[in-house]
């Protein structure tokens, strides 16, 4: 397993860098440090079995965007980075459904 | 120009009066705990002579807002852990809740309300957390009461504050500005002379003043900042309503104060989503 995205502490530190390889004394270490969840990145097998970037909010983009989230973000600043992200987030929660 | 203002806000805050009090419990324990000489037993006493806040305390404690992995079984137990002034906010953000109960769903659900405060209080204090914070619990009581000042219009001027959400609809517009036009006033400016009456400290009425506008806070804090960051982000989840139903503009000066990566929020959620399941049914 290959980390996807630094993992983090719940104090901020950065404990272990995206692209290393998790070992079982990683595994360790992060749940002392309390984290709970990682991403990690996809086996070439799950790469060539899902369509490029169909999972990343990048791509939820191109959904039927439910008008009630369109009007949500009306009046914010729709291309600060962060603004951007949150959007991703939302269509990606929109894309899976409820839990 | 600014329009005449139905009402001052100092008479406002006259109006509502004895019911915009601080819950008195909270004001014997913040008596305590700024008395050195008083010690945890006597604090976790006055706590106890409550039952339901100290059960819905013990169980912010044992929920995944903290998640210690030993049970806390008694309150004194809880402020070893946590400290005299993180559990003094906590009975502040659990008390004034009920403080406020008696106002009718008829203009704005309460539950939602709640629900959206809570929810910016929580996401605060992770946000405070990656920002290495100490004491990020305040950050989860200012963002319990950042919205205080609609429920003390909604208290002192229903009718009129009615129109002012009726009119942010029919618009649209974002309902802080809609405020300020017809009123002269926002929910912020009155949230902040409420905390002001009740001696909160100068950094808690900051927050909660700027945290719409955090560009015009001259403290060194910047708990303005992420309490706006906050407020977006529960904005853009939907997450319970406050009366707005717009994500605000993010300040990019306060984004920038927060010191978070855009690839952080979504951990920020991730987190969010699981302390609003867990610590939501425990203190509403």
């Amino acid at each position: 397993m290959v980390l996807a995205v630094n993992a983090i502490s719940s104090n901020g530190r950065v404990l272990l860098p995206a692209g290393n390889v998790i070992s079982e004394k990683h595994l360790k270490i992060f749940k002392s440090w309390g984290v709970v969840e990682l991403e990690i990145q996809a086996s070439p097998e799950i790469q060539k079995a899902v369509k490029p970037n169909s999972g990343s909010p990048s791509s939820a983009t191109k959904l039927n965007i439910d008008p009630e989230i369109k009007e949500r973000f009306r009046f914010t600043n729709k291309k600060h980075p962060a603004i951007q992200e949150m959007m991703g987030i939302v269509l990606m929660r929109q894309k899976e459904g409820p839990s | 120009m600014t329009p005449t203002p139905p009402i001052e806000l100092e008479e406002l805050l006259e109006l509502t009066g004895q019911a915009a009090t601080l819950p008195t419990l909270y004001m014997e324990v913040s008596k305590a705990v700024e008395d050195p000489e008083t010690s945890f037993g006597e604090i976790g006493h006055i706590i106890g002579r409550d039952p339901s806040l100290s059960g819905r305390l013990l169980n912010v404690v044992n929920s995944a807002f903290y998640g210690f992995s030993n049970k806390i079984e008694t309150i004194t137990h809880a402020i070893a852990v946590i400290g005299t002034a993180q559990l003094r906010d906590l009975v502040l953000a659990t008390t004034i809740m009920d403080k406020f109960k008696g106002i009718p769903n008829e203009w704005l659900d309460m539950d939602s309300f709640w629900k959206h405060s809570i929810a910016c209080g929580l996401a605060a204090r992770i946000i405070g957390t990656f920002a290495r914070q100490r004491n990020p619990e305040r950050l989860y009581t200012i963002g319990i009461l950042h919205d205080i000042g609609r429920l003390i219009m909604l208290m002192g001027i229903p009718e009129k504050m009615n129109e002012v959400i009726q009119e942010a609809r029919q618009r649209p517009g974002l309902l802080s500005d809609v405020e300020k036009e017809m009123l002269g006033f926002d929910h912020g400016d009155v949230g902040c002379a409420v905390l002001k009456k009740w001696n909160l400290t100068p950094g808690f009425q900051a927050a909660v003043n700027f945290c719409h506008r955090p560009h015009l806070d001259t403290t060194e804090l910047p708990d303005s900042s992420i309490i706006h960051l906050a407020d977006v982000v529960v904005h853009c989840l939907g997450m319970g309503d406050a009366g707005n139903r717009y994500v605000p503009p993010l300040e990019d000066q306060a984004w920038r104060k927060c010191g978070l990566t855009p690839a952080m929020l979504g951990q920020v959620v991730s987190q969010l989503e699981m302390q609003m399941q867990e610590v939501l049914p425990v203190v509403m």
